[in-house]
């Protein structure tokens, strides 16, 4: 990675207003640009809001939708990831992340686990992303989780394993149970887990998470950028709109990889040994 | 057993800010509240005028010729100390009216119908001021359906829905609502001398504990009298509430005819645009 200046825009989208929503993101992305950072994170369906439901068809948009074309053009002077309802081949509609750099769109991330329980119904509404991926970028090489994706171990550890040195998080997090430190139960929660996730996996954590209410569900805010040794290097307000600037830098990165090699400890062979008998004797057991 | 003290602050924060949102996405920007002079109405109260400014709120008191004298005086209290609107319309000769139709009625028939008098009165204001109607409905009536239908159950934007009783006295003493109105005996105030807690046979420092097991913790109604944390008849009347009063918090049953029912398999958010 080389040294760059991330910023996450902790915005408040209104529900299935796309044209509002990306006067929004111009408007974030222009402050980014004259603040000097060099890439902008966007929260999770940051284009079209959270609890969609049957909104979804309407405002699924293709890859190389027009409505993009505004970020291909912007990520011309600074790289963009934002969060939209991707339609993809066979009408099948996935919660997105798209990177766009360089007058194009880079990479897609598709939410591969869809919460579809208690406030939260994704897998009535969208299909599973199949891959994690990380990636190459003029930044450094990154990987982007959505929101429940970072609650499945095995998916962060696959993007690092992957060579992620950059983990990135667009999140619409609504806020659930009576918090003691933080505003909610659940924000205290995300803060412990990606504190350990950047601590783990030695990698740099940006959590981007919005704002607003959507039905009467507060979203908390509260994103973060996390260093590769797991401490918070930035913190946005919970509750409030936000555009939070930190600077990321290698040198840290290569000195927490130094202190805790863990990375290069790492025993794939013997996970997917495991892995591997682990899914067969469920499959035996047709559990 | 589950944490029920609020971190103040924070509620406060959050409800204020979803007051401001909820109202303003509905493109207004005044709310109208009936004020009984208790602790829920009078928190609703509290939290819009800060969400909202004084000047936007709108504070209707609806005595009834037997409603306690204390009662109205502990809403004008409220309303004096945030410098809101406030009006007052007697229901007695609306609700008299109809009764003369119906001298037999007994007491719950009156008082559904008090409720609902007050109901109307809130709507034609809302029409009247373009502000919302405010709920005042705490979680913990609502789980056990202790609330007439359509009556001091209905509103458009309820910041109390998902404070237990105890949580609403809690902000309300965060918040600065006057004592004597947080510590009073809760009640509907549909004839002398009744108390909530008399009617429904239980304090609420003791139903809000189970309610909170039952729903917030998901234990099940034998895992709380196994483990022998509340007397047995007492948890099952509770949960015997909740379940009985489920209709109270949905919308009327449809018979489903088409392939798109609304509610059924026609999802939006109300939020739906905004």
């Amino acid at each position: 990675m080389r040294p760059f200046r991330v910023a996450v825009a902790q915005i408040a989208p209104t529900l299935g207003d796309l044209e509002k929503n990306l006067a929004l993101h111009e408007k974030m992305a222009r402050e980014a640009i004259a603040q000097s950072a060099n890439l902008l994170i966007f929260p999770e369906l940051s284009l079209t809001g959270y609890f969609l439901k049957d909104q979804v068809p309407s405002v699924a948009l293709r890859p190389d939708a027009q409505a993009l074309q505004l970020f291909r053009e912007l990520s011309q002077r600074i790289a963009i990831i934002l969060g939209f309802v991707e339609e993809a081949s066979g009408h099948r509609f996935h919660n997105a992340s798209a990177y766009f750099e360089g007058g194009e769109i880079r990479h897609i991330h598709r939410k591969a686990y869809l919460p579809t329980y208690g406030i939260f119904d994704e897998a009535r509404y969208l299909a599973a992303g199949e891959r994690i991926r990380a990636f190459d970028t003029a930044l450094g090489r990154m990987a982007i989780l959505i929101c429940e994706d970072l609650w499945h171990p095995a998916a962060p550890a696959i993007a690092a394993w992957d060579g992620a040195e950059i983990l990135i998080c667009p999140s619409a997090s609504p806020g659930r149970g009576l918090g003691q430190e933080g505003p909610f139960q659940n924000a205290s929660t995300w803060e412990r887990t990606i504190r350990a996730c950047g601590d783990l996996l030695t990698t740099y954590i940006i959590y981007a998470n919005r704002v607003g209410y959507e039905d009467g569900a507060c979203f908390w805010g509260g994103s973060e950028v996390v260093a590769p040794s797991g401490e918070p290097l930035a913190k946005a307000s919970y509750l409030e709109e936000e555009l939070l600037v930190a600077d990321l830098d290698p040198g840290r990165l290569r000195r927490a990889r130094v202190v805790n090699p863990l990375l290069r400890d790492e025993r794939l062979e013997l996970t997917l040994r495991e892995i591997t008998r682990i899914v067969q004797a469920r499959r035996t057991d047709g559990d | 057993m589950l944490n029920r003290q609020l971190n103040c602050e924070t509620v406060r924060k959050v409800l204020t800010g979803f007051i401001d949102n909820e109202v303003r996405k509905a493109g207004f920007h005044r709310v109208v509240v009936g004020l009984s002079g208790g602790v829920d109405s009078s928190l609703s109260a509290y939290l819009a005028a800060e969400a909202l400014g004084p000047a936007n709120v709108w504070g209707i008191l609806m005595p009834y010729r037997t409603s306690s004298p204390e009662s109205a005086e502990h809403a004008s209290m409220v309303v004096q100390a945030l410098g809101i609107n406030s009006l007052t319309v007697e229901i007695t000769p609306m609700v008299d009216a109809y009764f003369g139709i119906f001298p037999d009625a007994d007491q719950l028939r009156r008082g559904n119908k008090m409720a609902r008098e007050r109901m109307t009165i809130l709507f034609d204001h809302s029409a009247r001021l373009g502000a919302l109607v405010l709920g005042t409905s705490n979680k913990t009536e609502l789980l056990l359906g202790y609330g007439t239908l359509y009556g001091d159950m209905a509103s458009a934007v309820n910041p109390l829905g998902d404070l237990y009783k105890t949580q609403v006295r809690q902000l309300s003493r965060h918040l600065g609502v006057p004592t004597v109105i947080v510590e009073k005996q809760p009640s509907a105030d549909l004839w002398e001398g009744q108390t909530d807690e008399a009617e429904l046979g239980f304090t609420y420092e003791e139903v809000d504990k189970v309610l909170c097991l039952l729903v917030d913790q998901r234990y099940e109604v034998g895992d709380v009298i196994a483990e022998c944390l509340f007397d047995e008849k007492f948890v099952r009347a509770v949960a015997r509430k909740m379940q009985a009063s489920q209709y109270k918090r949905r919308l009327p049953v449809i018979a489903k005819i088409s392939s798109r029912t609304i509610d059924r398999d026609f999802r939006y958010a109300r939020d739906w645009g905004r």
